[in-house]
């Protein structure tokens, strides 16, 4: 009874050693500042305009101007006629000799690159702003903002129906290719100006992305609808 | 049998439910541009009609002469509807002139080659076809009255020791002479009626209002007192006239009526309050008024209750127009600009949101509205008058020589 076993002290203190680890961990882990929490949210994309400093409330507004366009200096400089002062001639540098390895290392370089290029190519949507990244991107339907896009691009209204309140509606009909096979306006605005203005976009445009799986037949049977909105 | 129609009236309006509910993309457009028409002809109401619509700022207006043949000589009673859109055609306006009659077609080319509107104007000189031509055009396009036709008066500027009334179409053709003062005369203002002008002139040596026929003929002196310092706002009514007078040494505004009658006293204050403009439905009256220091635009009821400052950026407010349209709030006015540029800016009366109208062109003042408020007319430092279209930006000079104060009168209806 005395005699105890080396084999169950040993035990014993293992426990402890790992109970008590166990323990200090969770102490210590309760003890460390939390991080914050990232909430999902929906970025909005922002419009930045430079305006320079703010105009001060009491003075009257003005129209704002497009930068003047750069021009080229009237006059060239004017080279000195001092032979002294001229730069010295440049010489050209020959062409270091190269090594047979040197050739394979480029070419391994190169692919290498070429690889790199293909990846980033990859990232994002094909038909995506260039200059956004995937924080600035906004949830949507991405076919309807491809057509609008089109559309937008293309339609000037004529200040003459600037009027408010104006709208016409249209129908067009593609194929799965985004080819444009018949496009209509439904449902004129009345306004002459305004009407021809929707008829000619419509005319213009000729091709359209491609729509999405599942809704080629629908679109190339029904068609798409649009209302053109000042 | 009611069944059966149930089912129908179930099939049919949840037919048109789905069709209603379809999702519909909407289309902005990018931007706005000039509408292209083209006029053909060298037929001289053709060409009247041309510069109405040009003046506007709200048309592009093709180049005959780049016109082929073939458009030159069409029949006016039809287009060639690809050959049009080939020239950047919109639309085309047909006007021929006839021995007793002036005829006015109007093509959409995208909606065929048959006119969209033909009208016919018998008995009427020509250059009246053609502004009643262009007139109609414009009542197509945007629904509203258009305002060729009208007349724009002005005083004779320069530093002579005799200038007069002076009158012209809007388009700067029929300069005449209205009044013959022999004296500086200043400050006209249309009747509502555009048969007379209500005008100031230094006759007697003091400054007197006087109200002479439109067409030219005998002026009649309406204050005798020689204390009115600014010209006259008639009531939209015709029956009064809104005006400065200085009694006592301090400017104050004024209601008279038509013989010069003094009815009641609008402002009394003992700064500067001057430049009276009525609201188109006569309930207010704009004036300027020194009494916080700088000259600003304020408004106050047509009995001279409740004024109040309605501009507050700038230094330098004056001449303020009112939009003649009871629709649009409006007030045109000049101020200077703190680089001591005077410039065209509109208010809206309600909000007080201040527009610029123009800018880096020289000095330009003194504006006044077109009827139906969709240009202005103003005096430039660059000579003379200029219509301004504050849509477009598009502007015109009208009239070459030294004027004062344009006033652009009514449209009335023939």
């Amino acid at each position: 009874m005395a005699s105890r076993d080396p084999l169950k002290v040993g035990g014993l203190v293992v426990t402890l050693a790992l109970h008590g680890g166990a323990v200090g961990l969770i102490l210590y882990s309760h003890m460390r500042p939390s991080e914050p929490v990232l909430m999902p949210r929906e970025f909005m994309v922002a419009k930045i305009v430079r305006l320079g400093r703010k105009r001060p409330k009491n003075l009257l507004p003005t129209i704002p101007m497009p930068p003047p366009e750069p021009t080229a200096p009237k006059e060239a400089v004017k080279l000195t006629e001092n032979e002294a002062a001229k730069p010295a001639p440049k010489t050209e540098k020959p062409p270091p000799e190269t090594k047979p390895g040197d050739f394979k290392q480029a070419l391994a370089r190169a692919r290498q690159l070429e690889k790199l290029q293909a990846q980033a190519d990859q990232e994002g949507d094909p038909s995506g702003d260039p200059s956004g990244t995937s924080d600035t991107a906004s949830a949507g339907d991405l076919y309807a903002t491809a057509i609008f896009k089109v559309y937008f691009e293309q339609w000037k209204v004529p200040h003459l129906a600037s009027a408010q309140g104006l709208s016409a509606r249209a129908r067009v009909f593609i194929n799965a290719q985004g080819n444009v096979l018949r496009a209509q306006v439904v449902k004129p605005s009345g306004n002459g100006p305004y009407d021809d203005s929707v008829v000619e976009v419509l005319n213009r445009v000729k091709k359209l992305p491609p729509p999405p799986p599942g809704l080629a037949q629908r679109f190339e049977r029904s068609g798409l609808s649009l209302e053109f909105v000042p | 049998m009611k069944t059966r129609l149930t089912v129908v009236l179930v099939l049919v309006f949840g037919a048109a439910r789905a069709r209603a509910q379809e999702p519909t993309i909407r289309i902005n457009p990018s931007g706005a541009e000039l509408y292209r028409i083209g006029i053909p002809g060298a037929d001289p109401a053709a060409r009247v009609v041309a510069n109405d619509l040009d003046l506007t700022g709200f048309f592009k207006i093709l180049d005959p002469r780049a016109f082929p043949a073939a458009l030159s000589n069409e029949p006016t009673d039809t287009i060639n509807a690809t050959n049009w859109m080939q020239v950047g055609g919109q639309s085309v306006a047909k006007v021929r002139t006839g021995s007793s009659d002036t005829e006015c077609r109007l093509f959409e080319i995208a909606k065929g080659e048959r006119p969209v509107l033909s009208k016919r104007y018998s008995g009427l000189e020509m250059r009246v076809a053609a502004h009643e031509c262009a007139n109609d055009l414009i009542k197509y396009f945007t629904g509203e009255d258009g305002f060729f036709g009208t007349q724009i008066t002005f005083a004779q500027g320069g530093r002579g020791r005799v200038r007069e009334i002076m009158a012209m179409d809007f388009d700067g053709a029929n300069v005449h002479q209205v009044t013959r003062m022999n004296a500086v005369s200043l400050l006209p203002s249309w009747s509502p009626s555009a048969r007379e002008i209500a005008f100031l002139s230094f006759v007697f040596g003091g400054a007197d209002l006087w109200i002479a026929p439109a067409g030219g003929g005998r002026a009649r002196r309406v204050t005798r007192s020689q204390d009115a310092i600014s010209g006259a706002a008639w009531s939209p009514d015709g029956s009064r006239l809104a005006v400065t007078l200085s009694r006592g040494g301090n400017a104050d505004i004024y209601l008279v009526n038509r013989e010069g009658g003094l009815l009641r006293r609008l402002t009394d204050n003992g700064a500067i309050d001057t430049s009276p403009a009525w609201s188109p439905d006569g309930s207010q009256i704009a004036f300027v008024s020194n009494r916080l220091g700088n000259p600003q635009i304020y408004l106050m009821g047509a009995d001279g209750s409740g004024a109040r400052r309605l501009t507050y950026q700038g230094t330098y407010n004056q001449t303020p127009r009112w939009c003649p349209r009871r629709d649009t709030p409006l007030i045109a006015f000049t101020a200077r600009d703190e680089k001591l540029h005077f410039d065209l800016f509109t208010v809206d009366a309600r909000s007080g949101q201040i527009v610029r109208l123009t800018q880096n062109q020289g000095d330009n003042e003194d504006p006044t509205f077109s009827p139906n408020c969709r240009v202005v007319a103003f005096k430039s430092s660059r000579g003379g008058i200029w219509i301004l279209n504050p849509n477009t930006r598009v502007e015109h000079q009208v009239y070459k020589g030294a004027v004062e104060a344009p006033r652009w009168g009514p449209a009335v209806r023939r």
